[in-house]
């Protein structure tokens, strides 16, 4: 009989603030790994450190001007290697491990492929903090969210009396995958396809969690026309409230 | 109280409170807090258009056991 691999891996997610969201189940995964690869804002990577001192930072694999994709093989082949070699691994992810993450995803499918024990854990994403901090109930009108870029790449349907979420909004229309920040032009194009269903006046916000207590979350209204040049930074999104009313049947 | 500790107390204990914190805490945090904020951090992201890993992020076909799911 063939034996099992020993190696297994365990992806979870920390929450968004450090020591408020995390699950008492991911704590436990992670200070019982043999090793723990963390890719999270600095100070909660630095404290998931005092958890387990076999904590690994991915954050070294990202540089500017490098593909992303480039980045996110190398976190891969790193924690499979652990995987391979035998290891407890954990990899922990900002927020959700699964949510506007790829790697988590990625790296799990491969490690059942090889015949080891993956799963993912969930933690709180920005999405529940956004709910929360902005008091929107997503069941009121309906919510369609979307990766911004994917607005500009393919035809997708909007529904203006749902509201809008658009996840990394700061990268709007990048197509070189090594930027932080998209060009106002690039942006400028997004705005243009969002004035297809919205007008330019129509109230929009950029929305940032915090990712530790002592400070608040971001939550800026301005006019949708003023989107293209409004400061953004990797971790905005954009809240596009309804404009239309719910049409009866 | 390291300034990690003590962002880990503030967020998990709803009673805690920065104006509780001695001088010297107070300081500490400050000075890691300033700090963090000079580290512009890269976080993991999907990209719009991946083909990585392509095949595998297809939902899968609904089954027969699916039905009575909400």
């Amino acid at each position: 009989m063939t034996e099992k691999p020993k190696g297994q891996l365990v992806c979870v997610g920390p929450g968004m603030i450090l020591g408020a969201h995390i699950t008492e189940r991911c704590r436990n995964y992670i200070q019982r790994a043999d090793v723990v690869y963390v890719s999270c804002h600095h100070a909660v990577e630095e404290w998931l450190a005092t958890l387990n001192p076999d904590t690994i930072s991915l954050q070294n694999l990202y540089a500017e001007g490098k593909h992303r994709r480039e980045t996110y093989n190398q976190m891969h082949q790193t924690i499979m290697q652990s995987v391979r070699e035998g290891k407890k691994v954990v990899g922990c992810f900002y927020g959700h491990p699964g949510v506007f993450a790829q790697v988590p995803h990625w790296v799990i499918n491969t490690a059942r492929e090889e015949g080891y024990k993956a799963h993912m854990e969930p933690g709180i994403s920005a999405e529940d903090c956004l709910y929360a901090d902005m008091g929107i109930d997503p069941g009121r009108f309906g919510c369609q969210h979307f990766e911004a870029s994917q607005l500009l790449f393919y035809r997708r349907t909007l529904d203006p009396s749902a509201y809008l979420i658009l996840w990394q909004i700061a990268l709007a229309g990048d197509r070189s995958i090594a930027k932080r920040v998209s060009s106002v032009e690039e942006r400028q194009q997004l705005v243009d396809i969002l004035l297809n269903d919205y007008p330019a006046d129509h109230k929009v916000a950029v929305y940032e969690c915090p990712f530790i207590m002592v400070e608040k979350p971001r939550i800026e209204w301005f006019p949708l026309s003023e989107l293209s040049t409004y400061e953004l930074n990797p971790v905005s999104t954009l809240v596009i409230p309804p404009a239309t009313k719910m049409q009866p049947r | 109280m390291s300034a990690i500790a003590i962002l880990e107390k503030l967020g998990a204990d709803p009673d805690a409170d920065v104006r509780d914190l001695t001088n010297e805490e107070h300081a500490a945090l400050m000075q890691k807090i300033q700090a963090f904020k000079e580290i512009n951090a890269a976080l993991i992201i999907t990209e719009p258009d991946d083909s990585e890993p392509d095949e595998e992020d297809k939902p899968s076909e609904p089954s027969d056991n699916d039905d009575d799911k909400a």
